[in-house]
C-alpha cells in the first residue's frame, strides 16, 4: 500500500498521532463503495505490517507499507520441538490437528462446510522440530478434499463440492471487463492408494470420462496411516477432485465485488466465449485500487466447480 | 522424503525399534521408530547419533533409522 506523503503527514510512523502505525500492527482493508446509503464496505481483510519505506524523490513523497496475511504468519511459525498425534489410538482427527497448528500462529478456524474425511481420518502424524506451520497445514490438507482460506485472523474450512450452487453472477448486471477461460485435461485421472491395515490395502479411483479421452494418467499414493478401504477411496477421490478443479483455469477482470470470497461458486456469462451462467469456482482474488489512475478492479482466478 | 539427525535414547533389540530425540526437539522423544536390520544391535548405544529417513515427512510409521555414528 502506498500512501501520499506530500505534506509529511506520515513522516514519523510509530510516534505521536501515528503511534499505532508500527511494525507488527494490524492493517484492516475494507473495500467498499459510496452508495445512496452512504459509505458501505466489507470487512474481513486484514494484514500485519512487515515493513515500511519512505520514498523521497523529485515530485514524489510517499510511504510504502508492506504487509502480510495469515499465510505468512503460518510460514513464520516453526515447531519448537516434535509433536505427535495418534501413535497408539485415534485421538485427534485431521481437523483437530489443523486447528492446533492454526492456533500456534494465532489463527482461529471456522467451518463453512466439511468432508467426512476431515473428521474421520486419524493419521499417526508428527511435526518435526523446525517444520513450518504452512507446510504442515498443506500436508494435512492433502489428506482430504477440503480447502482452507484465511481472512484476517480466521481460517475458513470449505469442502468444495461439484454440486455447489452459484452465489453470485458476473456478466449480466456485474460487467466482465476482460475474461480468459481455459479448459484442459486433468493431470491425474486414475489414482492407486496403498495403505496398511491388518494387511495390505489397495483402492483405485478413476475419472472415466478423462480416461476415455486421454488414456490413464496415474498417480500412486502409499500411506501406511490409511487402514481401511474406505479411507483409501476417500484419499483417491480427494486427489481426483483437486485435479478436476485445476483442469479448468482462466480469470475475469471485473469492477470490485466487495463481498467476493475465495472458493465461492459464481455464474459467469460471456457470450463471446460461449458462456451462459456457467458455474466457476473462485480460486484467487487480486484487488487493485489505484486512485491516480482511477482504477478499482478485481481479477478473479477461476477453476472448475 | 526427508533426512533428519537424531540422538538414540533407547533401543529394543526384540522389535528392532528405537526411541529417539530428533535434533532440535529438546526433551521430546519419538518412540517406536523402526531401525534398519543391517545395523548391529551392539552398536545401538544410547547417546549415539543417528541418521533417520522419513519416507513421508510427517509419518513416523514410515521412518527408519539408517545409520548410527560416533
Amino acid at each position: 500500500m502506498e500512501l501520499m506523503n506530500d505534506a509529511a503527514g506520515y513522516s514519523a510512523p510509530g510516534q505521536g498521532d501515528l503511534s499505532v502505525l508500527d511494525i507488527g500492527c494490524q492493517l484492516d482493508f475494507s473495500p467498499g463503495y459510496i452508495t445512496p446509503a452512504g459509505g458501505e464496505s466489507s470487512a474481513g481483510l486484514s494484514y500485519s505490517l512487515e515493513s515500511y519505506e519512505h520514498v523521497s524523490a523529485a515530485g514524489k513523497y510517499s510511504l510504502v507499507l508492506r504487509a502480510v496475511d495469515g499465510w505468512a504468519a503460518l510460514s513464520g511459525w516453526r515447531a519448537r520441538h516434535q509433536f505427535r498425534w495418534n501413535k497408539t489410538s485415534d485421538d485427534v482427527n485431521v481437523l483437530g490437528i489443523v486447528r492446533f497448528v492454526l492456533a500456534r500462529a494465532g489463527l482461529g478456524l471456522a467451518i463453512r462446510s466439511q468432508s467426512a474425511a476431515v473428521t474421520g481420518f486419524y493419521p499417526d502424524f508428527t511435526i518435526g522440530p523446525g517444520d513450518s506451520g504452512r507446510e504442515v497445514i498443506q500436508k494435512l490438507m492433502s489428506f482430504v478434499p477440503d480447502v482452507i482460506f484465511i481472512e484476517g485472523s480466521v481460517a475458513y474450512l470449505v469442502n468444495p463440492l461439484p454440486t455447489d450452487s452459484a452465489v453470485y453472477s458476473y456478466g449480466d448486471g456485474h460487467p466482465v471487463l476482460e475474461g480468459t477461460y481455459r479448459r484442459g485435461a486433468m493431470k491425474t485421472n486414475r489414482v492407486q492408494v496403498e495403505g496398511l491395515g491388518a494387511g495390505l490395502i489397495m483402492a483405485e479411483s478413476f475419472a472415466w470420462d478423462e480416461i476415455e479421452r486421454l488414456y490413464d494418467r496415474l498417480d500412486q499414493v502409499a500411506d501406511r496411516d490409511i487402514d481401511s478401504v474406505s479411507e483409501a477411496q476417500q484419499r483417491g477421490q480427494a486427489i481426483l477432485r483437486q485435479a478436476a478443479i485445476e483442469s479448468e483455469g482462466g480469470s475475469i477482470l471485473v469492477p470490485v465485488n466487495c463481498g467476493q470470497q475465495l472458493y465461492d461458486v459464481v455464474a459467469v456469462t460471456d457470450a463471446r466465449a460461449g458462456l451462459d451462467a456457467v458455474r466457476k469456482r473462485v480460486l484467487g482474488i487480486v484487488l487493485g485500487y489505484y486512485p491516480r489512475r482511477g482504477e478499482y478492479r478485481q481479477r478473479l482466478q477461476l477453476g472448475a466447480v | 522424503m526427508k533426512f533428519r539427525k537424531a540422538e538414540l535414547r533407547s533401543f529394543d533389540s526384540g522389535s528392532y525399534k528405537a526411541t529417539i530425540r530428533l535434533a532440535g526437539s529438546y526433551k521430546v522423544y519419538l518412540e517406536d521408530v523402526a531401525v534398519a536390520r543391517n545395523l548391529p544391535a551392539a552398536e545401538m548405544v544410547a547417546g549415539r547419533r543417528l541418521a533417520v529417513l522419513f519416507f513421508e515427512d510427517h509419518s513416523p510409521g514410515d521412518a527408519v533409522v539408517i545409520a548410527v555414528y560416533t
